[in-house]
C-alpha cells in the first residue's frame, strides 16, 4: 500500500501519537529551560560551581540515552515520567552552557558602567546581562528542543508513547508503512521546532545585534 | 567637597597608589593625569567604590563614602567612561533614563529631563532619543554618555578618559563643550586622561601622578610655570606654555631691576648712567620707588642745559602695565603704542620691572632655543 494512503487511513492514530509526542517534548523543554537557565545563571555568579556543574552535564551527554532510560526505570517506573526526566537531563547541557557563555560574553566595560551608575547586581542581571545574552541562550534552547524531539522517540521503549511508539511497533511487525508514519511526522516535528526556535530567537534578539548585519 | 585621605592601594606586593591625600573643592574640575599605570584610574574608581582602597578614606562633604549605601552613592555620582559605557541593547532614551526609572521617578519628569539633557549636550531630542547607540557616531555616543551622567543631577561627576577614543577634531570639540558646560553647571568633576593638551584645556587644577604618588597638584598655570621637578616639566613638555601664552605674564618676563634714577639727578649724570648700563631709557622714580616718568637717551642728548634735573625733561605720560598682564596683551600694547619699553608697576604705582622689545624678543625666542628638550608626553 502507498505510504500516504496508509497515513491517511491511520491519521487519527498518528495525530494522537503526534500530540502525545509534542506534549512530552514541550513539558521536558519547559522544565529544562527553567532548570538550565537558573543553573546557568548560578554558575556564572558562583564561580566554584562552574566546573563541576558543566562536568556533570557533559558526563550525562556522554551516556547513551537507552542506558539512561535503563537506569531510570527502577526508580521512576515506566511511562512518561522517566521519559521526561531523560529528555530534561539531555537538554540541560546546551542550555546551561549557552546561558553561562552568554552571560560571560558581555564586555567588562558595559558591566562596569552598569555598576558604576548605580545598578544593583540583580538589576544588572535583569536589565543588562540577560537581554544581551538572550540570543546565545536562545540558541542553546533551540538545540535542546530539536534534540528533544528525537529523544522522545526513543522514550517509546519504556512505554511513554509518542511517535516512537509507531516506529517501534512498525519495527516489531516489519511494517515499513507503520515505521514511516512514525518517522516522517517526527522529522517534520523536529524541523518545525527548529523553525519555531529560530523565530523566537529573532524576536528576543536585541535590535542592536539585528541591525548590525 | 571631595577629600582623599591617606589613600593606598596594593595588589599583593604591587603598590598602585601610595598614601595619597588631596582635596577637590566644590565646583572644581580636577584632572588626574599621568602615564599608564600611575594609578589615576584606580583613584577615580575609588570615588564610586568600584575599587576599594587598601587603607585610607574618601570623604564627600565630610562624610565617609564607606558609611553610605554603595548603590545610593553611585547614583549620586555621574560616571562617564570611554566608548562602551552605553548599553547597546537600549535606545538613547532608555540609556539616559535607566537610573531615574529604577528610582521610580515620575514618568513625566523623566521625559522632560531627557529632552533637557539632550539639549544640554547639543543633540536634537526628536532625532536621537529613539536611536540605538550603534546608530550614532563616536562623538554622539560620548555626548549621550555625558547626558546619562547628568541624569540624576549628581554633585560629582567622574570621567574616565571619555574622549580618548575619538578623532582629534571631535575630541577637541567635545573638550570645548565640556569646558563651556562646566562653566555653566559648576559641578565637581574628576577627569582622568593621559593627554596633557586635554588637561590644560579643561582643568581648573591638575593632579599629576607618577607611580602611585602625586608629583604635583596645582592650578594649570602654576603647573606650567613652576613645575615641581624635572619629571613634571618633562611631562608637561618644556615649551607647553607657548600653546597657552595667556599664562605668560608681565612679571614672568620683565627685567626685574631696571636702571632707574631720581628726578633730581642732572641730565648729564643720567646720560652717563645709561651709557654705563648700555640702555636707552631710564626709569625715574621717587624715594618710595614710585614711577614718576621715563626718559630716553635720544631726548636727553637734545637737552642743552646738562645740569637740568631730569625730572623736568622726563615723559610723565608713558603707558604702564600691571604685573599680571599677559604676553598677548603686552604685544598688542607695544604694537599700538609704538614704544620700545613699558614699565611694569603695581597698583600703587611702584616700579616692579621693565619690559623692552629686546626682553620680549629674548622670551619669545626661548621656545625655539630649547626645542631639543621637548617632547616627553
Amino acid at each position: 500500500m502507498n505510504i500516504f494512503a496508509y497515513m491517511a487511513q491511520h491519521y487519527q492514530d498518528i495525530l494522537f501519537r503526534g500530540l502525545q509526542h509534542i506534549q512530552i517534548t514541550l513539558f521536558a523543554i519547559a522544565i529544562a529551560l527553567l532548570v538550565g537557565v537558573s543553573v546557568g545563571i548560578l554558575i556564572s555568579y558562583v564561580k566554584p560551581f562552574k566546573r563541576p556543574v558543566l562536568g556533570f552535564a557533559n558526563l550525562i551527554q556522554a551516556i547513551p540515552s537507552i542506558a539512561i532510560l535503563g537506569f531510570l526505570v527502577p526508580f521512576l517506573g515506566i511511562g512518561e515520567k522517566p521519559a521526561i526526566f531523560m529528555v530534561v537531563l539531555y537538554s540541560l547541557l546546551p542550555i546551561i552552557k549557552n546561558t553561562a557563555t552568554g552571560l560571560a560574553s558581555i564586555s567588562s566595560e558595559t558591566l562596569e558602567a552598569a555598576k558604576g551608575i548605580g545598578m544593583t547586581r540583580f538589576q544588572i542581571l535583569l536589565k543588562v546581562r540577560l537581554p544581551l545574552a538572550l540570543p546565545v541562550i536562545m540558541a542553546g534552547i533551540r538545540i535542546s528542543a530539536v534534540t528533544s524531539v528525537g529523544l522522545v522517540t526513543i522514550a517509546a521503549f519504556i512505554g511513554a508513547g509518542g511517535l516512537g511508539y509507531l516506529i517501534y511497533a512498525g519495527i516489531r511487525t516489519v511494517n515499513t508503512n507503520l515505521i514511516l508514519s512514525g518517522a516522517i511526522p517526527a522529522c517534520i516535528l523536529a524541523l518545525a521546532v527548529d523553525w519555531l526556535g529560530g523565530f523566537i530567537e529573532k524576536i528576543v534578539t536585541p535590535k542592536c545585534f539585528k541591525l548590525d548585519k | 567637597m571631595l577629600e582623599f585621605q591617606n589613600i593606598s592601594k596594593q595588589y599583593d606586593e604591587h603598590v598602585v597608589v601610595s598614601n595619597i591625600s588631596f582635596t577637590v573643592e566644590e565646583g572644581e574640575l580636577v584632572v588626574l593625569i599621568g602615564p599608564s599605570g600611575c594609578g589615576k584610574t584606580t583613584l577615580l574608581k575609588m570615588i564610586n567604590r568600584l575599587i576599594k582602597p587598601t587603607t585610607g578614606d574618601i570623604l564627600i562633604n565630610g562624610q565617609s563614602i564607606y558609611t553610605q549605601n554603595e548603590v545610593d552613592l553611585r547614583r549620586n555620582i555621574g560616571y562617564v567612561i570611554q566608548q562602551t559605557g552605553l548599553f547597546p541593547h537600549m535606545t538613547v532614551r532608555q540609556n539616559i533614563e535607566i537610573i531615574p526609572k529604577l528610582q521610580k521617578t515620575d514618568k513625566k519628569k523623566i521625559a522632560e529631563k531627557s529632552i533637557q539633557l539632550m539639549e544640554m549636550v547639543g543633540l536634537d531630542p526628536d532625532q536621537f532619543l529613539d536611536r540605538y547607540p550603534f546608530q550614532l557616531s563616536g562623538g554622539q555616543q560620548q555626548r549621550i554618555g555625558v547626558a546619562r551622567a547628568f541624569a540624576c543631577d549628581p554633585d560629582i561627576i567622574l570621567m574616565d578618559e571619555p574622549f580618548s577614543a575619538l578623532d582629534p577634531l571631535t575630541r577637541s570639540q567635545l573638550q570645548d563643550e565640556l569646558a563651556d558646560l562646566q562653566s555653566k553647571v559648576q559641578k565637581t568633576i574628576v577627569f582622568v586622561t593621559h593627554d596633557m593638551n586635554e588637561a590644560i584645556k579643561i582643568a581648573d587644577k591638575i593632579c599629576l601622578l607618577h607611580e602611585g604618588n602625586i608629583v604635583q597638584y596645582d592650578t594649570v598655570e602654576e603647573l606650567m610655570k613652576n613645575p615641581a621637578n624635572d619629571y613634571v616639566a618633562g611631562f608637561i613638555g618644556r615649551n607647553r606654555i607657548w600653546s597657552s601664552p595667556e599664562f605668560i605674564r608681565a612679571q614672568d618676563i620683565m627685567i626685574t631691576d631696571p636702571i632707574s634714577s631720581y628726578a633730581q639727578a642732572t641730565t648729564i649724570r643720567c646720560i652717563e648712567k645709561m651709557r654705563m648700563s648700555q640702555v636707552d631709557s631710564l626709569m625715574i622714580v621717587d624715594r618710595q620707588n614710585k614711577l614718576l616718568g621715563v626718559v630716553f637717551a635720544k631726548e636727553l642728548q637734545t637737552v642743552k642745559d646738562t645740569h637740568k634735573p631730569v625730572g623736568e625733561v622726563m615723559q610723565t605720560h608713558c603707558p604702564t602695565i600691571p604685573p599680571d598682564m599677559n604676553i598677548v596683551e603686552i604685544l598688542e600694547l607695544m604694537n599700538e603704542g609704538n614704544s620700545s619699553s613699558i614699565p611694569v608697576v603695581d597698583n600703587e604705582g611702584r616700579l616692579l620691572g621693565l619690559i623692552t622689545k629686546s626682553s620680549l624678543l629674548t622670551t619669545l625666542s626661548q621656545q625655539y632655543s630649547n626645542n631639543e628638550t621637548e617632547e616627553t608626553q
